[in-house]
Formats: C-alpha cells, sequence, structure tokens
C-alpha cells in the first residue's frame, strides 16, 4: 500500500518536473501565426528624404537574412530581401500592396521604428516600416552617445517583417527594447532557429 | 521485471509531460490570423528616464476599459486602412496620487490596439495592457503619434510602451511591490526613483530637423 503510495507520488513529481523542463528548454524567440510565403520577394522601397547613408544601412540589415552563407548556412532562405532602388514619398502607412519603408515624427517616449504588416487568408501581403525621426540615428562604424544605430534596429523590424515576434533572449535581435549607441548587425543563434522554426 | 516495467513507465511519463510542456509553451501567443500587426522597437527606458522625460506620473486605479473605435472621422471601419488610420482603445483611470506635474481626478490613456466594433482586429505588440480595478503606477506623455490625427489633448500615452506601467501588488505599504515587463520590485524603492530623477533635465535628446 505504502509502495503504491510512494509510485503515484514519484510519477507526480516526474510528471511536473518534466512539464516544466519541457517548457523551460522550448526557447526564447516567438513566432506570428502568420508570415509570407515561402520563395517571397520582399520587395521595398524607401523614402526619398532618406540619406545614401541610411539607404546602406538598411541594405545591410536585409543583406543579413539574404546570406545564410554567413551563418554556415544554419538556415535556407525562404524570403528575399529586393531594393527596388526606387524611392516613395509615403509618410503614413498605406496598404496598397507595396512595402515602404519611410520616416516620419513618431514622438519621443514612443517607439524607434515601427512594422506594420497585413494579413490575408493567413499569408502576410504588406509591410511597411516607419523610423521615428524624433530620436537621432547613426549609419556609423561606432554609434555616438544619444544615437540609436540604424541597420541593428532595421535589422530587428525585417525580423518582424518575416514573422519573428520578441524574444526573451537578450542576446537576440528580436529582443524588445534597445539602448542607445547598442550595435548589433548580425543575427544570433536564436533569431536563425525562429527562422527556421517558422512553417514556411 | 517489475523494476523495468516501473521505469519503462517513468520514462514514458517524463518524455510525454516534457513534450507536453514543450508544446504548450511554443502554442502560447497564437493570435488571428488576419489581423493588422503592429510592431514595437522600444528605447530601453531605465526608471530615471521614465521620470525625467515623462510629463506626468500618477498613482491610479483602471476606472473603465472603453471600447475599441476606429480613428477615422466616422469612426468606421476603412475598406483599405491609410494615412495611419488605426483602432484605438481608451482607459478611464482614477488618479488617487500626483506624483508629478498636475493633474485631473481622472484621465484619460490611449493605447492604439484592439478589435472594434467592424474592421480586422489591431495587435500592438508594444502596447501596455490595461484590466478594470488594477492599481498602476503611470509615467505619461502628450500623444504626438500621427495616429492621433486630430492632435487631441484629451489623453495621455504611457512613456516607452508597457516600460511606463507598473502594476502594484500586495496587501500592505510595505510589502508592496511594483512588477512592469520586465522587472518587479518594491514600491517604496520605485518612488524613491521617481523622487530623486523627477526633476532632472530630459534625457532624451529630440532630433528635430529629423535627419536620417
Amino acid at each position: 500500500m505504502k509502495q503504491k503510495k510512494l509510485f503515484f507520488i514519484s510519477i507526480g513529481i516526474i510528471s511536473v518536473t518534466s512539464l516544466m523542463i519541457g517548457g523551460l528548454t522550448a526557447h526564447a524567440y516567438n513566432l506570428f501565426s502568420n508570415h509570407w510565403k515561402a520563395s517571397t520577394n520582399f520587395n521595398y522601397s524607401v523614402g526619398s528624404d532618406i540619406s545614401a547613408a541610411g539607404v546602406t544601412s538598411i541594405t545591410i540589415a536585409d543583406n543579413q537574412y539574404n546570406n545564410p552563407g554567413w551563418y554556415n548556412n544554419a538556415f535556407t532562405r525562404k524570403v528575399y530581401f529586393q531594393n527596388l532602388n526606387s524611392s516613395n514619398s509615403i509618410k503614413a502607412y498605406t496598404q496598397n500592396y507595396k512595402n515602404e519603408i519611410f520616416k516620419t515624427n513618431y514622438g519621443t517616449g514612443e517607439s524607434l521604428m515601427v512594422t506594420q504588416r497585413w494579413n490575408s487568408g493567413g499569408n502576410t501581403v504588406e509591410a511597411d516600416v516607419l523610423i521615428n525621426t524624433s530620436y537621432y540615428w547613426s549609419n556609423e562604424s561606432v554609434c555616438p552617445p544619444g544615437n540609436y544605430d540604424l541597420s541593428t534596429v532595421m535589422l530587428h523590424e525585417f525580423g518582424h517583417v518575416l514573422g519573428l515576434d520578441h524574444s526573451e533572449n537578450t542576446k537576440a535581435i528580436m529582443r524588445p527594447t534597445f539602448k542607445a549607441t547598442e550595435m548589433q548587425r548580425t543575427l544570433d543563434k536564436d533569431d536563425i532557429n525562429g527562422y527556421n522554426a517558422i512553417n514556411w | 521485471m517489475r523494476n523495468k516495467k516501473t521505469s519503462f513507465l517513468f520514462l514514458s511519463t517524463a518524455i510525454i509531460m516534457g513534450t507536453i510542456g514543450f508544446l504548450g509553451y511554443n502554442a502560447l501567443g497564437t493570435s488571428p490570423k488576419d489581423a493588422i500587426f503592429i510592431h514595437q522597437s522600444l528605447p530601453k527606458l531605465d526608471t530615471s528616464i521614465l521620470s525625467s522625460d515623462s510629463d506626468l506620473i500618477v498613482r491610479g486605479q483602471v476606472k473603465e476599459i472603453m471600447d475599441a473605435e476606429w480613428n477615422t472621422i466616422d469612426k468606421k471601419a476603412p475598406i483599405e486602412p491609410s494615412g495611419f488610420d488605426v483602432v484605438y482603445t481608451d482607459v478611464k483611470v482614477g488618479v488617487k496620487e500626483v506624483i508629478k506635474g498636475s493633474s485631473d481626478n481622472e484621465i484619460v490613456v490611449r493605447v492604439y490596439a484592439g478589435k472594434a466594433s467592424e474592421g480586422v482586429e489591431v495587435i500592438n505588440d508594444g502596447e501596455s495592457s490595461f484590466e478594470n480595478g488594477e492599481e498602476i503606477i503611470l509615467f505619461l506623455i502628450p500623444d504626438r503619434t500621427p495616429f492621433n490625427k486630430e492632435n487631441e489633448h484629451g489623453h495621455y500615452r504611457v512613456m516607452g510602451g508597457y516600460q511606463g506601467k507598473y502594476l502594484i501588488e500586495g496587501q500592505t505599504g510595505l510589502s508592496k511591490q511594483v512588477t512592469n515587463q520586465f522587472e518587479n520590485k518594491n514600491l517604496n524603492y520605485l518612488l524613491q526613483e521617481i523622487e530623486n530623477s523627477k526633476y532632472k533635465p530630459k534625457q532624451i535628446i529630440e532630433n528635430i530637423e529629423g535627419k536620417l
């Protein structure tokens, strides 16, 4: 009788511990329930009032997702980022099936960048990225005090464009917040794991 | 033989429950597929910056969460949203104590997210979430976002997204704790941190020229 009791207590302890370990070892990345279809070109235009250096910073970010070879082919590219080399003059989110990166004053104390994604039939069909010009942005190799590195935050926004949500991993580019002067122009393993886990 | 059977049972239980834990965790956060998603990358704001750069800091209680509405002129869902069309939800907060600035007894805090009576849901991952009755400390700024199309002044925004809202928990004054998305600390400690920084000059330098 005593042995039986001990047996069930053991089963209970193992169940709870396994549940916790299973949950904790899951991962830090998070995914959206929707994303672009695989083999899509994410063709985008950049605001005509964004400087050439700013466009270069944006391209540095998109190259991280375009060139899996840089990460020893740890992921297979599913969406190709393509700068159309055409400029846009929009100043507000517009659902027009064109992907637009634009800058506008969004206020201090608000977000650094804001991505808006539209979805249809469970797939993302458009994504626009707003860069908040209330903050100072840097395109330099060393980010000056009080500035935010454009490539770093754009790399994060492109992760949202693809279907990556915020990660609990503080080293991941998909972490939710960024300090001024902080620079990270490459993906973390957690970001790559998230990319690979998207149900393309 | 019996030992083998028991070991097998233990192992199976561990594997099954571990898998359930893994899948259960991963299934969290699923959301409506055709909603409009707004994703914010927030500047990391500590209590010092929140205190110095917010216009109003209050301790209060959520009184009412209003119905979500579109910010269009007729409040109707647009066929194809443009020009910062979005859904907003206003939250009425009863003010118990003004820690910085001046305030009415009741204020309105606006969140750009929600599901209006028509149109798709707007899900915004950087916004604070509110529940009726909760006791909170809020770091507030005027709404300078372009979503505030008419430049209305009758409401506030939480500074730094969900970083500017602390939930007060616990029974007595001394043991009360405050939590936000990133941290948990003693209420009195937070109030002292605010006191130390609220009159400092603003720490975020505004890019007036908007150069990029």
